[in-house]
């Protein structure tokens, strides 16, 4: 399983706008600024179809400007890493 | 003389019974160090998770039994059943299956049967729930069947209720119970086994003081000294 | 579903938790004053720094890993390493470091100026505090000033106030709320080994076949010990739980059995239990012979009532056939009469302790030392497992639990009583001497003779005789039992009262000057639990504002006062110097403590510490290396070196129920609250799982009553009364004609109607029972 998180920016058509768009994707979790045109969003998936699929979703939005990756997380990495520390 | 048994039949005899006893032996064990109940007592035993474990104890040691390790009903069937069950978080669950009307026959308690100890049920291929008011014999007083979807009028209510997690005042503190604990005092009966709902299933049952730890939430104001 | 699967489900939340942080962490970075609502949820543990510390509530002494984040603690988890706990704490111990947090913590100074408190600089506080005790020495001489510490007093605030007090000033009125919960376990040791604390240590759960409660909640009140043992009974079916006691308590659910017997009775069980052995024949001859003696007080020692009541032991040898000859008043039929305990019951108990194939561990605490026959009981318990030679041996053990974090640590090893120094007693001259030597006192510093011990000394404070009182980190003024005498006696003028403590309570109400002390984390220090193991923390925090540790300030008003060649240490190494020189008292392989930078580095130490190793089983020869090796176990407190058998007798309790006050009230605690709740109560979580007191009541007795849960109750004794709502079938459940109160609200000063009886022995107060009537309101 993997979990990665994000810095999204809206284009023009807003913050409202990108959150619903958002929120219907399936693996995806957000988190939205109070007061800046920012959102957090969060992807969870088991499979690289599922990657894919989450990839292209979000490819396909039109209330998108970008993605910033900040974080990537492994589970059986971590599992390793703990084992191994 | 004709008592005498020739040696092909007993040959044949003496295999019969060699394969019987290493068929009984190997049933029953005989080949490994302890009886298993040993070994579960035996904190060294192996990795077996406690519902494993159970289960074993449970199935006798038949692997072709028609009892299931795990329930078969899926973990959000589970929920969703949960929540169609009750009017509202703490309402006596509906019964959903068809019930005797006779709750005690000479002492037999028909619903203790299974759900006392949460016996698995070949026709609704479920794990029964396990009371945990089993101390309160009338069970039909508040636990009534579903006989019919149809409703009389029209009514507004919804039966819209969320079980939420107990908050954690710190990071990783043991969360407070977010429930009454009026007929709800056994915790267990809940939150382990294979009828238990997934999102509530505790991950160390074999800590059993769970009051330690886990406190109600009486109140949600905070302290104030009383004024003179 | 398996393990493994609902490992991943928290995972995965914990994973998601971890992102989420990260990038709201970023975002901060990122985009100056970005907020998100929800921030708080997603804090994670997991780049928090972890520091070890003995928890700041019971005596079981749990290990806690408190995480500090920009000075502020944000999360507890128990110690993995801790032997104590193993990584396991209750629900105090998780939300302990809420404690620190109050909105209303005392941060500054407070001086009463015209009747009213005044914030003032920390320094003039302490100058008013040096020259009122000197002002007060002048005018009524050393002993008319008095210091009243406490069980929660680290080590060296103890240790400080010890030097200070009997060393320097030269007076002996130093007490600690230790009195009030752990005397009589004391003078049980003493008189019954010569030397104080448990032989065995916590290890002996991880041996016992049988434990045998005395009167103790365990499961409330030393959970993490409770639960401990419920997992030794999952591992070995055939180990069972024996809750002896007076009500049903959580305890008695999760025991095998559960014998109620009549408050005060537990004397006459014990005996008959004695009896039983006896007569059977099962004793332990050879042990008995090698390793005891018998010995008897005197009896009908009174109550503690009388002003100025004194008194004083005799004791004198007997035989055994005199011994046997006193239990014949204690066979199991005539102790049935009066106890509740069926005699098959009490030969069942006897049965565990003679089976040569059990190991029985007896645990208690406040059922039995909180008693007016304290000292008495306690012995009686060593005597059953002296008789069947079951004694400081892995799983053999009469253990004593203490309630406070470090009565042990503190009041009873650095010796905050009256009669005793860190080595022995102000009785003894040799003792004197060598205290003075190492405090570079002249010779004739301490006094010889104990004065008061802390129901006397406030009894002084009401007739005169002691006029100033500094109070460190407890609070009488809810706790004093006949509470309103000593209420109005420290309110009276001519009475200067000086509060140390952390929050506005009862107490500090009525101070004169009130001192913000430091939290525990928020100072260097060390605790004592139960199992003699000595346990060190760091500073982990800053103390707000003012607020000081309770040992600096002693030390700040003992160098006002002249005596600066006693505390010469600076600051940033004055708990490591006290600690070393605090070691030499107990030099040698009886009591021996192990050296600062091992404390430090370990989650404690039990001491004897003896060449670089824990004694864990003392007497024993073959793990106490100060027994004689030629014997197998040697009570070598004891001149003769062996353990006392001690006869002593029932005694009727001074106020048992009559036609006016028809039932009993007992007082104690829940799992939730620690003792008068300054602390517990400004935990949210614990304030909110049980915000009110409330009087338990027995089902039928509230039916006669009228009476339905919440309803208002009004109990009253022969010195005062209260008003409670009753609580019934709740998590207690006294007897018929009995009720229980907890006493952590101090809106409900339940020791108004409490008796100030004590044991003659020990001087410690019985909180369990006393005569009351109880009427619907």
């Amino acid at each position: 399983m993997t979990v990665m998180s994000y810095i999204a920016y809206p284009t023009k058509l807003g913050l409202e706008q990108l959150c619903t768009d958002l929120k219907k994707i399936n693996g995806v979790d957000i988190e939205r600024s109070e007061n800046k045109e920012v959102v957090i969003v969060v992807t969870t998936f088991e499979s690289k179809d599922e990657e894919e699929r989450i990839e292209k979703e979000l490819k396909d939005l039109s209330s998108l400007q970008c993605l910033a990756l900040v974080y990537a997380g492994n589970e059986e990495k971590m599992i390793n890493e703990k084992l191994n520390n | 003389m004709k008592n005498k048994i020739s040696p092909q039949i007993l040959l044949i005899i003496i295999s019969l019974m060699v394969t019987f006893i290493v068929v009984q032996l190997n049933i029953f064990n005989f080949f490994e160090s302890k009886p298993i109940e040993e070994k579960l007592d035996d904190p060294h035993y192996g990795h077996i998770p406690i519902q494993k474990a159970e289960a074993q104890m449970y199935l006798g040691l038949h692997d072709n039994s028609p009892i299931p390790k795990k329930s078969k009903t899926k973990s959000n069937k589970r929920a969703s059943n949960f929540y169609k069950n009750r009017a509202y978080a703490g309402a006596p669950p509906t019964i959903p299956h068809k019930v005797d009307e006779v709750i005690s026959d000479g002492g037999f308690e028909n619903c203790l049967q299974c759900h006392r100890n949460g016996s698995y049920s070949i026709d609704m291929k479920a794990y029964a729930p396990i009371a945990p008011h089993p101390d309160f014999k009338n069970c039909r007083q508040c636990h009534v069947p579903k006989l019919t979807e149809k409703l009389f009028k029209p009514t507004k209510w919804k039966n819209k209720f969320k079980v939420v997690s107990g908050r954690r005042h710190l990071p990783g503190s043991p969360p407070v119970i977010p429930h009454s604990l009026q007929l709800r005092e056994n915790c267990l009966s809940c939150h382990f086994g294979e009828a238990a709902m997934q999102k509530i299933k505790v991950t160390h049952p074999e800590r059993t003081n769970c009051r330690q730890c886990h406190v109600q939430t009486k109140t949600t104001e905070n302290f104030k000294r009383a004024k003179k | 579903m398996s393990c493994d699967e609902l490992k991943s489900i928290t995972r995965r939340d914990f994973m998601k938790q971890v992102a989420f942080a990260s990038a709201i962490a970023v975002a901060h970075t990122m985009i100056p004053g970005v907020l998100f609502a929800n921030e708080q949820k997603y804090k994670t543990t997991a780049n928090m720094k972890w520091q070890k510390t003995p928890c700041r509530f019971c005596g079981v002494g749990c290990g806690l890993l408190v995480a500090v984040e920009n000075g502020k603690a944000v999360a507890v988890k128990g110690d993995p390493e801790s032997p104590v706990n193993k990584g396991l704490c209750c629900v105090k111990g998780y939300h302990s470091i809420q404690s620190i947090y109050g909105k209303d913590r005392l941060k500054k100074a407070q001086v009463r100026k015209n009747g009213k408190m005044v914030e003032v600089p920390i320094k003039e506080a302490l100058d008013l505090v040096a020259s009122k005790m000197q002002e007060t020495i002048k005018k009524h001489g050393k002993d008319s000033v008095s210091m009243y510490g406490s069980g929660q007093w680290t080590i060296p605030d103890g240790y400080c106030a010890s030097k200070f007090i009997k060393g320097c000033i030269g007076t002996n009125n130093l007490e600690a709320n230790a009195r009030l919960c752990m005397a009589s376990a004391v003078t049980g040791f003493l008189t019954s080994f010569g030397m104080d604390e448990p032989m065995g240590c916590y290890e002996d759960i991880d041996y016992a076949d049988v434990f045998v409660l005395w009167g103790n909640n365990m499961a409330e009140m030393h959970p993490v010990l409770f639960s401990r043992m419920l997992d030794r009974k999952q591992k070995n079916k055939k180990v069972k739980i024996i809750d002896l006691t007076t009500r049903t308590t959580r305890t008695s659910y999760a025991a095998d059995k559960s014998f109620i017997f009549k408050g005060q009775t537990d004397l006459a069980v014990a005996n008959a239990i004695c009896y039983e052995i006896l007569k059977t024949g099962k004793q332990n001859d050879t042990f008995i012979r090698k390793h005891c003696s018998l010995k008897k007080g005197k009896t009908n020692i009174g109550f503690g009532l009388e002003e100025n009541f004194k008194f004083k032991d005799k004791a004198s040898d007997i035989s055994m056939e005199e011994y046997k000859e006193f239990l014949k008043d204690y066979t199991p039929e005539k102790v049935e009469k009066i106890s509740g305990v069926k005699a098959s019951e009490i030969r069942y108990l006897a049965g565990l302790y003679t089976n040569p194939n059990l190991k029985v561990t007896s645990f208690w605490c406040m059922g039995m030392n909180q008693h007016t026959r304290g000292t008495w009981i306690n012995n009686l318990v060593y005597n059953i497992h002296l008789l069947v030679g079951k004694i400081a041996s892995p799983g053999n053990s009469p253990f004593s639990l203490t309630g406070q974090p470090s009565a042990c640590g503190t009041v009873r090893e650095v010796g905050t009583l009256t009669h005793k120094l860190p080595k022995g007693v102000v009785m003894n001259k040799k003792h004197r001497e060598f205290a003075e030597n190492i405090w570079k006192l002249p010779a004739g510093s301490i006094d010889p003779k104990p004065s008061l011990h802390t129901v006397e000394m406030f009894k002084a404070l009401d007739r005169g005789e002691v006029k100033f009182m500094w109070i460190q980190v407890t609070n009488p003024m809810v706790t004093m039992p006949n509470l309103k005498r000593y209420r109005d006696a420290a309110k009276k003028d001519d009475r200067f009262i000086v509060v140390s403590d952390i929050y506005p309570t009862p107490t500090t109400d009525i101070a004169d000057v009130i001192l913000p002390s430091a939290m525990w984390i928020e100072r260097e220090g060390m605790y004592g639990n139960s199992e003699r193991r000595t346990q060190h923390f760091n500073q982990l925090l800053t103390p707000p504002e003012d607020a000081m540790s309770d040992t600096w300030q002693i030390i700040e008003v003992a160098r006002r006062m002249g005596f600066t060649k006693q505390f010469p240490w600076k600051e940033e190494e004055h708990i490591e110097k006290i600690w070393k020189e605090y070691s030499l008292f107990h030099a040698g392989n009886k009591h021996g403590v192990a050296p600062y930078e091992v404390l430090k580095d370990n989650p404690g130490m039990r001491w004897p510490y003896v060449n670089g190793k824990e004694t864990r089983w003392r007497y024993n020869s073959k793990y106490d290396p100060a027994c004689d090796p030629t014997k197998e176990f040697d009570f070598y407190g004891k001149p003769d070196h062996k353990a006392v058998i001690w006869q002593r007798p029932f005694e009727q309790m001074p106020e048992p129920q009559d036609k006016d006050y028809p039932f009993l009230l007992c007082t104690g605690r829940v799992i939730e609250h620690w003792h008068t709740g300054s602390m517990t109560r400004r935990i949210p979580a614990l304030h909110q799982a049980v915000p009110e007191a409330y009087v338990e009541i027995n089902p039928i007795d509230a039916k006669k009553l009228k009476v339905t849960n919440g309803d208002k109750i009004k109990i009253t004794s022969r010195r005062g009364s209260m008003v409670m709502k009753a609580d019934i079938n709740g998590r207690g459940k006294p007897q018929l004609g009995e009720i229980f109160v907890p006493f952590f609200d101090e809106n409900y000063l339940i020791n108004d109607v409490t008796l100030d009886a004590y044991c003659p022995i020990s001087k410690q107060p019985d909180y369990k029972k006393c005569a009351v009537k109880i009427e619907k309101v």
